[in-house]
């Protein structure tokens, strides 16, 4: 793993994608600490933390878009699958590698706290948690930017599905209160979720009868769920969804609450995004 | 050392492999032989473990080469088609790269990577650019990484293609001598390369192999250079007919006007008739202005391979 990461975070600064990633997002960061900090005389940073979460979704495709693809144009994965270490080590490897960039370029922005301080009473706690929520945040997209890397096999198709998953992810609380919230929509949507994760693990493992078990137990628990406790579903959908708004889950943080649940989402998040990255080397592999 | 058991490789309903089996012992230089798109990278890419097969087993060192994955990897240096190389790093940094993911200990990597620079003859490269490097020398580096971490199996995938003349000389001579300490399996479209390093030959088209043995088994079937194309002037009627008049002559193939007021024969004869050949030309008066041994063609051979598998050698491994 060490002998990857090492090479990853080598190639962000011998190739240019390492320093258009930090100058894009010291370049936003720094217009938004002058305008909502150093013009208007506020102390609050984690306000303007706050304010420019959006960055992720132009910033971390620059970040992630080469990560894969690049091994794949040029055939350099044939050295990575054939040498002695394991998927799991060569995409947490990588991972750790864009970490690192993004968490340098997250430390220089310290300098901007730290220069309010000389000016005013900073509440030092609070924009320490508001940091650890944005740091997390990001190690959340940088996974999921290595997700799409990873399934895409060029450049441009990588950077842009980054960019579109990582806003479809932000505009989810907007479109997410569309979903009516009687029973009925959404037991029926339950159901037609059970049955696409049914037909999603037989094209994955091509076998009949896990696809159809998976279905039947699926459709069952929707069933018995619908005829006993129907009001389980109130608003089934809009719950589900907000499960995936990770920008969402960043109220906590810019309020400079250090919440334990939070964290654990955003690991736990990072950690199945990861798992999926390796299951799709895996599963490439082999078809 | 390497045992290839009946393996089969399909890309939706492409059959790239059909139930391929071989075995190469230790120490040994195999050669695979094919023309493009015959499955020879196919095979090696499921040995080197980079691709999984359809169906069968290969073991290297009797472990699976799917179940025990790392370990098999460990004893195994794969050059590809095209060397993986990452153009942003110098020689050595990916070397260095190189011998980190093979798991070489940080003592000794140093001086490791430095002996098999020198080796390949990229010392004097070691600071420059991959992306600025020319094929040859793109090559070598592609080998040195195979090399790194002092596998016992070397693949490699056309080591030749594409260098000019004297660096082929040179690769050749080089894996000549990584055979006298290696197991190595070597893949070429080109029959002459294979007969000058290899030990046996493993022929392979459409997926299936053809034909496996040793050169000099192989080219004593495929006629084994008693076979002549001569170049006379005048017609072939006359010159068949001298040619008719010298022993040992078992068949001539007139093969046409290739040179204005010329003809081509093929001359087919059982033992060396090149003298007799000759003597019966100058005193019909008629000057030869070419004699040569005829060439089979990768394809003549493939033709001929297949057509008679019941003639030649006894280690004849036709799958039909």
């Amino acid at each position: 793993m060490l002998a990857v990461y090492l090479k990853d975070l080598s190639a962000y600064f011998r190739t240019f994608s390492g320093y258009v990633f930090m100058s894009v997002f010291l370049l936003i960061t720094s217009i938004f600490y002058i305008t909502g900090n150093v013009f208007s005389a506020n102390a609050d940073f984690n306000s303007t933390l706050g304010s420019i979460i959006f960055i992720f979704i132009l910033v971390v495709p620059i970040l992630t878009m080469r990560l894969m693809t690049d091994e794949v144009t040029q055939k350099t994965d044939h050295l990575l699958y054939t040498a002695p270490i394991s998927f799991t080590e060569i995409v947490l490897g990588k991972y750790f590698a864009a970490v690192t960039v993004f968490a340098i370029a997250l430390l220089l922005t310290c300098l901007y706290p730290i220069a309010i301080s000389f000016f005013g009473n900073l509440a030092v706690w609070e924009i320490v948690g508001g940091m650890i929520g944005f740091f997390l945040l990001g190690c959340v997209s940088i996974a999921i930017g290595l997700l799409i890397s990873t399934i895409t096999d060029n450049l441009i198709s990588a950077a842009i599905g980054t960019f579109g998953a990582l806003l479809a992810i932000l505009f989810i609380d907007s479109f997410r209160s569309i979903f009516p919230a009687e029973t009925n929509p959404n037991a029926v949507f339950a159901a037609l979720l059970a049955l696409g994760i049914a037909f999603w693990v037989y094209r994955m493992t091509r076998s009949y009868v896990l696809g159809i078990s998976i279905a039947v137990i699926g459709l069952g628990a929707a069933g018995l769920v619908f005829w006993f406790k129907p009001e389980l579903y109130q608003g089934f959908v809009y719950h589900l969804l907000g499960w995936f708004s990770m920008f969402y889950h960043y109220g906590n943080f810019e309020r400079g609450v250090l919440a334990l649940s939070s964290i654990v989402y955003y690991l736990s998040l990072t950690g199945l995004v990861l798992f999926l990255t390796v299951q799709f080397l895996e599963k490439r592999r082999w078809s | 050392m390497i045992e290839v058991m009946d393996v089969s490789k399909r890309y939706g309903k492409h059959l790239a492999v059909d139930r391929v089996n071989f075995k190469v012992d230790k120490g040994e230089v195999l050669g695979f032989l094919g023309p493009n798109g015959a499955g020879k990278t196919t095979v090696m890419n499921i040995i080197a473990g980079y691709i999984p097969m359809t169906e069968g087993k290969v073991t290297v060192d009797g472990l699976d080469v799917v179940e025990n994955g790392n370990e098999v990897r460990r004893k195994i240096g794969y050059l590809p088609e095209i060397p993986p190389l990452y153009g942003e790093m110098t020689v050595e940094e990916y070397c260095t790269f190189v011998s980190r993911v093979k798991h070489v200990p940080g003592k000794k990597r140093k001086q490791h990577i430095g002996e098999i620079m020198e080796k390949v003859q990229i010392t004097d490269v070691r600071r420059r650019l991959i992306s600025n490097l020319s094929k040859g020398y793109r090559q070598r580096v592609g080998l040195a990484a195979a090399m790194i971490g002092n596998p016992e199996v070397l693949i490699l995938d056309e080591p030749t293609v594409g260098l000019d003349p004297k660096q082929i000389i040179e690769i050749r001579n080089l894996i000549k001598e990584l055979g006298e300490t290696h197991t190595v399996i070597l893949s070429s479209h080109i029959l002459p390369e294979v007969s000058a390093i290899c030990e046996r030959i493993v022929i392979i088209n459409r997926g299936r192999i053809v034909a496996s043995d040793t050169p000099e088994n192989l080219s004593a079937r495929l006629g084994g250079g008693k076979d002549l194309v001569i170049r006379v002037p005048g017609q072939a009627q006359a010159a068949v007919g001298i040619l008719q008049g010298v022993a040992g002559i078992s068949e001539v193939e007139v093969m046409g006007e290739l040179e204005p007021g010329t003809v081509d024969l093929l001359v087919k004869s059982e033992r060396d008739t090149r003298s007799e050949i000759f003597f019966a030309f100058s005193k019909a008066e008629l000057p030869i202005l070419t004699m040569k041994p005829y060439d089979l063609t990768l394809e003549e051979i493939f033709l001929q391979v297949t057509q008679d598998p019941k003639e030649g050698s006894s280690d004849v491994s036709s799958v039909s």
